[in-house]
């Protein structure tokens, strides 16, 4: 058993206070008192919000907007400048009653001071009053004190007197307080706020004087304070505040009041958690099962919190949540969700943070925390300045912490003695060193870099896309079901992005931009794991610069996932072959399910994979190798694999229907506008070539392919350079699943031209460039060679990537945007836009759906005959080499030609404006 | 020796055939598939632009063709063999190890392992034509029989057939003297000979210094694919034939055929054809049983490829008359063949060039899809084909090399045509200058004119069918300067053996052929 006591020599506190947790007799705190320390600070923490709460609520009744986000901002400032008050009280709570030096007070009374005198200057810049900060100031003298009088109390355990002094802060303000705001306004309100934290002051330090009155002298000289703890806890309380500081001085005033508003509400969430890692603290230290029963009632006291706020407010209608915040917020209710739930996550990584910090990793603490600031702040500058914008960026800061703080925790948990840097989940990535995980971070982070960077708007697939996850989840799968010919996997995650972000171009695509940056970090983990280091970090390198993976990370459509998907597929497949782990064989069935979820093309690198195993329990068998424990497992990953894709089966054979009902033939799908990647007639090896330029160089304009198909000689050298190289089996099967489905997706190409398409086999583009890492690493023998050839392909990757993005001849971007931009720029009122094809309707219902527009009929005619009564016309037209939808646009220009006078015609890539008098 | 490479572990499993014999065999017919398609389409007459191009090219395609069917005939008939039972009675044989000028240290080694083999009665002789003390000397330490002659006639054969006049052991085993032999080398051959019909049994040649790259590292990758698929496939069929080193031979079938011929560039050749002829069968151990050294600088060389294609390339005749089951004579016509192939090299280097500068080219009407589409695959199986079959063991490097002396079977053939006597080379065993563009200057010469072929073209337009042939030029520029780079900027590698002047003594027509 152990307990957490000070280590006491002849009366005195040992020489290092701060790591005192020694083994004890004392016996160990059950969960019933674990559970029951926290309840009572959470009870006094609930009394205490609810009293703040009902302050401020009053409070926005009674001021004016204006006022009111003065008085929240001042509230927000009040807990900024407790920031390292409340690092204090963790700190101080894990020193346990001893007797801590002054510095801190000290601190206090001079920050006081300071902010005292610079109130003049800083009320413009935060646009506040300068009494507030006046007040302000007086609050941030006796902060330190209280904090560290709170944290002692933790640290004794003592939750009923924490929570009296939680208390009795709103009891203050509810009475004192309230009637200074009715009084006097906001200055009145502040001052009552700031009178309650004294309160709290008062309360404290006569229950630890009291305390300390009854005990003898514990230590000749006072404790070292645990720095990490109060830095940690520092960065926390910025990470709940700052946004609201943010959008106070980047939103409008009325903008700014609603998010003021969004936080009061978002802050119950942070507030109701705030005190569970602090009495979680002093249980944490020493024997680790006690540790683990403390973590696990504190992280499921925060879970259940956080989500039974998220759900309330999820399911709260809205005109409840116009009668709490008032009309003039309710604008909030469609981001109250997100905002409460990153509160609510705020409170979990607490628990995670304070735990961390009791296994001694206070630095990786205060790393995360301040990376955590970081990106907040960041993601708060470069995000849209409206309320949605600064919740969003908000979310993501905290997800990203709560997540590093988890990944660390259970690393950690589960091996406690070892090095941060050892810290994962699987063995190899244990074994990777901190530079090389700094390199991985960064090339990713170049890589989220290189994706953001996006040249054009959003094309139609990509508008079908969203139009679909606007819908209901159930309209969305019946018209999936019925109109379109891909699985739901991808829409699927799309209709809960957009449910939390929104449908801007940036939102719709980041799910893509994500999964597309992580193939970076993937590539390197798979080429280390496979090849070793050096080929890992190329592949990254290329991964970074791909053109097509930088391509599909930045398009709203499933083959980013694809790719991921596939390429962790084949990596979790050879790591099964090679180690015989379950955990590899689940994963590899999982994700082959995943595949088939996502695109159905994805059924070829399926195959190819289970034939690849095939073939090696057959040479296995040959060679007299056991099999039958691979084989038990390959059939357990294949059932994991049928159970995940059975649900899919009916929506399959209903879609099939569909589209054989429609007279589409599943093969030609809903969509005529994928016709356009494939223009011509019949396959040939060009088209094959193309494709393979593609895969690896990006797109680009026909006369650069025409010239890069004409260098095939090349392709002889490549393979004649192949010639004596070693082939494992590792590379054997990224090879044939990169090559294999291209050969079967050109066989269905003979029968079905536009089936031959990149898009369909962009598996192949990671494993391509694995290999090619792989080629870069091997060929050459010495160093300085792997670096110049490495350099070499990543500069010929470089400029595909440069030229495919800008280059505005690239036959695959269409510059809708601009297009819908001109036109809605000049149309009027009375004027129509003419969808030459009809199937632009969703590009115009995402880009501007103000406009009055006409579908273009099969008869010119009839098109003329729908624009009749308009004052101008336009004509949208596009995807002119696709069937006969040249001819249709050519004709609708006659006609128009014949009527109406051209005014204008504008010219966007594969996309053109007519406008008609 | 320390350090010495031909003293260290075996570097090559000869007997490493493809791990899948059935998907080998589908390989290779997928290959003969692909390679009927493309020739039915080269081969029609709307194919036909320029002539005479077209009549270069569909030469040099059908030799190619014929070539590399022959490799996939051999490739075909090789499978695992099992190990020949040691025979029951202990033999005598003869080992005799001619030297022609080389150093002491290049030959001691090879002595002092040849005393050290076990599995018969040996009985080294160190035939030395070139009367050197010093060899005598060492042959005295070691404890071996000294053989010189008066009259150095006949080169190799000619001093083999000497030895075989003083010695008397039933069984001769023939050792160049940088070949180290290991002590099992006879306990894995004589089992053979108890088939009383085998009149020799030849085991790799395999060069340890091909580890240190290099020409040596090149050359190894074509001596590696005859030694290992092509062998293994010869002997399969009964046509394996003398590699002059290496080799044991059943001293009644010498005498019978005349011993060695004295009148061959490649004697071994013509041997093992007379030997055929009389009824005689020969078996292969794809077994490294003897480590030796390869050249080592472009000059070594090319005087070894000179001599042997001018050797294979006169063995043409005598094959075609010689009385032989088809298929042997066959192979031996392919093997000799092959030393043609350097005009293949000099037509397709010739096409781009010529369509450069005059437009002119061999193919019409067809666009350069439909080229692709039927070329791609024929020369992607039939280089898989090479690669499987092979295990890996044929290289660019080698490709490249083998390439970059095409002149050097011009060169031959030439001279084969116009009977001129040859003037050729004993192969050094130690790398000689550190720079040596005389022994590449026809394909530097090729590498100029095909970049000012295609830096005019490519002024002149920069159309698709320009980039194209200047691809192609690029791609022969490539493979040229690949194959020409060791002797344009070599590295001194520490050699194996003490360093002395190369050996490179011109010797009388029909000469020797030493590895």
């Amino acid at each position: 058993m152990v307990s957490r006591t000070l280590i006491r020599t002849n009366g005195h506190i040992a020489a290092d206070p701060v790591t005192v947790f020694v083994p004890s007799k004392a016996k160990a705190p059950s969960v019933r008192r674990l559970v029951g320390e926290q309840i009572a600070v959470l009870a006094g923490q609930g009394i205490s919000g609810l009293g703040n709460f009902a302050f401020l609520l009053v409070a926005l009744r009674w001021l004016p907007a204006q006022s009111f986000a003065a008085l929240a901002t001042f509230m927000a400032l009040y807990l900024l400048v407790q920031l390292p008050a409340n690092g204090l009280s963790a700190g101080s709570s894990m020193l346990a009653g001893a007797r801590t030096r002054r510095t801190p007070v000290v601190a206090g009374l001079a920050g006081g001071v300071a902010l005292a005198a610079a109130a003049h200057w800083l009320a413009a810049p935060l646009h506040l009053p300068v009494a507030l900060l006046v007040l302000l100031a007086a609050s941030l003298v006796a902060t330190p004190k209280l904090a560290l009088c709170r944290g002692r109390l933790y640290g004794e355990t003592r939750p009923v007197a924490v929570a009296g002094t939680l208390v009795i802060e709103p009891a203050v303000r509810l009475t004192a307080g309230l009637a200074l705001l009715s009084a006097f306004g906001v200055v009145g309100g502040a001052v009552g706020v700031v009178l309650g934290g004294y309160g709290a002051l008062l309360l404290s330090w006569r229950l630890t004087r009291r305390r300390s009155e009854g005990m003898e002298s514990t230590s000749p000289a006072p404790a070292r304070m645990p720095w990490p703890a109060v830095v940690g806890f520092l960065g926390f309380a910025i990470v709940q505040n700052q946004d609201l500081v943010f959008a106070n001085g980047l939103l409008t005033p009325s903008k700014a009041g609603m998010f003021a508003a969004l936080s009061t509400l978002g802050g119950i969430a942070a507030f109701a958690t705030a005190n569970i890692p602090l009495v979680l603290l002093p249980r944490t230290g020493g024997d680790a099962s006690r540790a683990r029963h403390a973590t696990a009632v504190a992280l499921g006291l925060a879970a259940a919190i956080g989500a039974a706020l998220v759900i309330a407010v999820a399911v709260v209608p809205e005109s409840a949540l116009a009668a709490l915040v008032g009309e003039r917020y309710v604008g909030i209710a469609g981001i109250a969700v997100l905002y409460l739930a990153a509160m609510a996550l705020l409170g979990v990584a607490r628990v995670l943070g304070a735990r961390l910090l009791a296994l001694g990793r206070g630095p990786l603490v205060t790393v995360v925390v301040a990376a955590a600031v970081a990106l907040q702040a960041g993601g708060i500058w470069v995000a849209p300045r409206t309320v949605r914008g600064v919740a969003v960026a908000t979310f993501i800061a905290v997800l990203a912490m709560t997540a590093a703080f988890a990944i660390a925790t259970v690393g950690l948990v589960r091996t406690p003695t070892r090095r941060l840097s050892r810290l994962a989940l699987t063995s190899w990535v244990q074994r990777m060193s901190w530079p090389a995980v700094a390199l991985v971070t960064a090339l990713t982070g170049v890589g989220v870099a290189v994706r953001l960077f996006i040249t054009r708007g959003l094309w139609l697939d990509e508008a079908t896309s969203v139009m679909q996850a606007r819908m209901p989840f159930g309209q969305m799968l019946h018209a999936l079901e019925t109109t379109d010919v891909h699985p739901p996997g991808y829409f699927a995650i799309l209709w809960g992005w957009v449910r939390i972000f929104g449908t801007g171009p940036l939102s719709v695509r980041m799910p893509s931009i994500i999964i597309g940056a992580a193939v970076v970090p993937v590539l390197y983990c798979m080429g280390r794991d496979l090849y070793g280091k050096r080929t890992g970090l190329v592949a990254a390198v290329f991964g970074v610069v791909a053109p097509q993976l930088v391509w599909y990370s930045q398009e709203a459509r499933m083959y980013g996932l694809f790719i991921l998907l596939a390429t962790l597929s084949v990596w979790a497949q050879l790591r099964a072959l090679r180690d015989n782990s379950s955990k590899a064989w689940v994963a590899h069935g999982a994700l082959c399910a995943a595949l088939m979820w996502t695109q159905y093309f994805t059924v070829f690198v399926v195959l190819v994979q289970q034939l690849a195993t095939l073939m090696v329990f057959l040479a296995r068998r040959r060679r007299r190798v056991p099999v039958r424990a691979d084989l038990v497992k390959w059939l357990a990953a294949m059932t994991v694999f049928v159970v995940l894709v059975a649900p899919l089966v009916p929506f399959v054979l209903h879609q099939y229907d569909a589209n054989q009902a429609a007279g589409r033939g599943f093969g030609a799908g809903a969509n005529r506008a994928r016709q356009v990647t494939q223009p011509g007639s019949g396959l040939s090896p060009y088209v094959v070539l193309a494709n393979l330029l593609w895969a690896v160089w990006g797109y680009h304009s026909t006369k650069v392919m025409t010239a890069l198909g004409a260098l095939w000689p090349a392709g002889m050298l490549l393979a004649l350079g192949l010639l004596g190289r070693g082939r494992s089996r590792s590379t054997q099967l990224v090879l044939a699943v990169a090559i294999l489905p291209i050969a079967a997706m050109f066989a269905l190409g003979e029968e079905k031209r536009f089936l031959f398409d990149l898009r369909y086999f962009i598996a192949c583009v990671p494993l391509l460039l694995l290999a090619t890492a792989r080629a870069v690493t091997s060929w050459p023998r010495s160093r300085v060679g792997v670096a110049v050839l490495a350099t070499a392909v990543s500069g010929t990757l470089v400029a595909g990537l440069a030229d495919q993005q800008f280059n505005g001849d690239n036959p695959r971007r269409y510059d809708f945007q601009p297009a819908l931009t001109q036109i809605g720029a000049a149309a009027g009122p009375d004027d129509k836009v003419v969808l030459a094809p009809a199937y632009l309707r969703p590009l115009v219902s995402y880009y501007q759906p103000a406009l009055h527009s006409v579908d273009q009929r099969a008869m010119a005619g009839t098109t003329v005959r729908l624009t009749e009564n308009a004052h101008h016309v336009f004509v949208l037209g596009s995807f002119f080499d696709v069937g006969g939808e040249r001819a249709q646009i050519v004709a609708l220009l006659h006609h128009l030609d014949r009527t109406r006078e051209r005014l204008h015609t504008w010219r966007f890539a594969n996309v053109r404006v007519w406008e008609y008098g | 020796m320390m350090g010495d490479p031909r003293l260290g572990p075996v570097p090559w499993r000869a007997d490493e055939t493809p791990r899948s014999r059935w998907a080998t065999r589908a390989l290779l017919l997928a290959a003969v598939a692909v390679s009927v398609w493309y020739f039915a389409w080269l081969l029609q007459p709307a194919r036909v632009g320029t002539p005479v191009l077209y009549g270069l090219l569909v030469a040099a395609e059908l030799f190619n063709l014929v070539q590399a069917s022959g490799f996939w005939w051999t490739a075909s008939r090789d499978a695992p063999r099992r190990p020949p039972q040691p025979l029951p009675v202990t033999r005598d044989v003869d080992v005799l190890i001619p030297v022609y000028g080389e150093s002491v240290e290049i030959v001691e080694p090879t002595i002092a392992a040849a005393t050290r083999m076990r599995g018969a009665r040996v009985h080294v002789a160190l035939l030395d034509d070139g009367d050197d003390p010093a060899m005598r000397a060492m042959a005295f330490r070691h404890g071996v029989r000294y053989v010189q002659r008066r009259e150095h006639q006949g080169a190799k054969a000619g001093n083999i057939n000497h030895a075989l006049d003083v010695t008397s052991s039933p069984y001769v085993m023939v050792l160049d003297c940088d070949h180290v032999p290991r002590p099992e080398f006879l306990e894995r051959t004589m089992g053979l000979f108890g088939d009383s019909k085998v009149a020799l049994v030849q085991t790799p040649q395999c060069y340890a210094n091909a580890r240190d790259g290099g020409i040596a590292a090149s050359a190894w990758a074509q001596q590696a694919l005859f030694f290992g698929t092509i062998a293994r496939g010869k002997d399969a069929l009964g046509a394996m034939f003398c590699a002059g080193t290496n080799v044991v031979l059943r001293r009644r079938a010498l005498e019978q055929v005349g011993g060695f011929p004295e009148d061959s560039l490649t004697e071994d050749f013509k041997l093992s054809i007379g030997l055929h002829e009389a009824g005689w069968r020969t078996a292969y151990v794809p077994e490294v049983l003897a480590l030796g050294l390869g050249p080592q600088d472009m000059a070594s060389y090319v005087g070894q490829q000179l001599r042997w294609s001018r050797g294979c390339l006169a063995g043409i005749g005598t094959a075609m008359k010689a009385r032989l089951p088809l298929r042997v004579r066959l192979q031996y016509l392919l093997s000799s063949m092959f030393f043609l192939s350097g005009w293949t090299v000099l037509i397709y280097m010739t096409l781009p060039v010529v369509r450069m500068l005059t437009g002119a080219q061999p193919l019409a009407a067809a666009h350069a899809d439909q080229f692709l589409l039927h070329f791609a695959p024929y020369f992607c199986l039939a280089l898989g084909a090479v690669a499987r079959a092979g295990r890996g063991s044929y290289t660019f490097g080698g490709f490249a090399l083998a390439a970059t002396n095409w002149w050097v079977h011009v060169l031959s053939s030439l001279r084969a045509l116009t009977r001129r006597p040859a003037q050729f080379v004993v192969t050094p065993k130690q790398a000689g200058s550190s720079w040596q563009p005389r022994a590449v200057w026809p394909s530097l010469v090729a590498v100029c004119v095909l970049v000012g072929a295609a830096c005019y073209a490519l002024v002149q337009s920069r159309s698709p069918s320009a980039l194209n042939n200047a691809a192609f030029a690029a791609l022969h520029v490539t493979i040229l300067l690949m194959g020409a780079a060791p002797a344009l900027r070599p590295r001194r590698r520490p050699s194996a053996c003490v360093a002395t002047e190369p050996v490179r003594r011109p010797v009388a027509a029909h000469g020797v052929r030493a590895s």
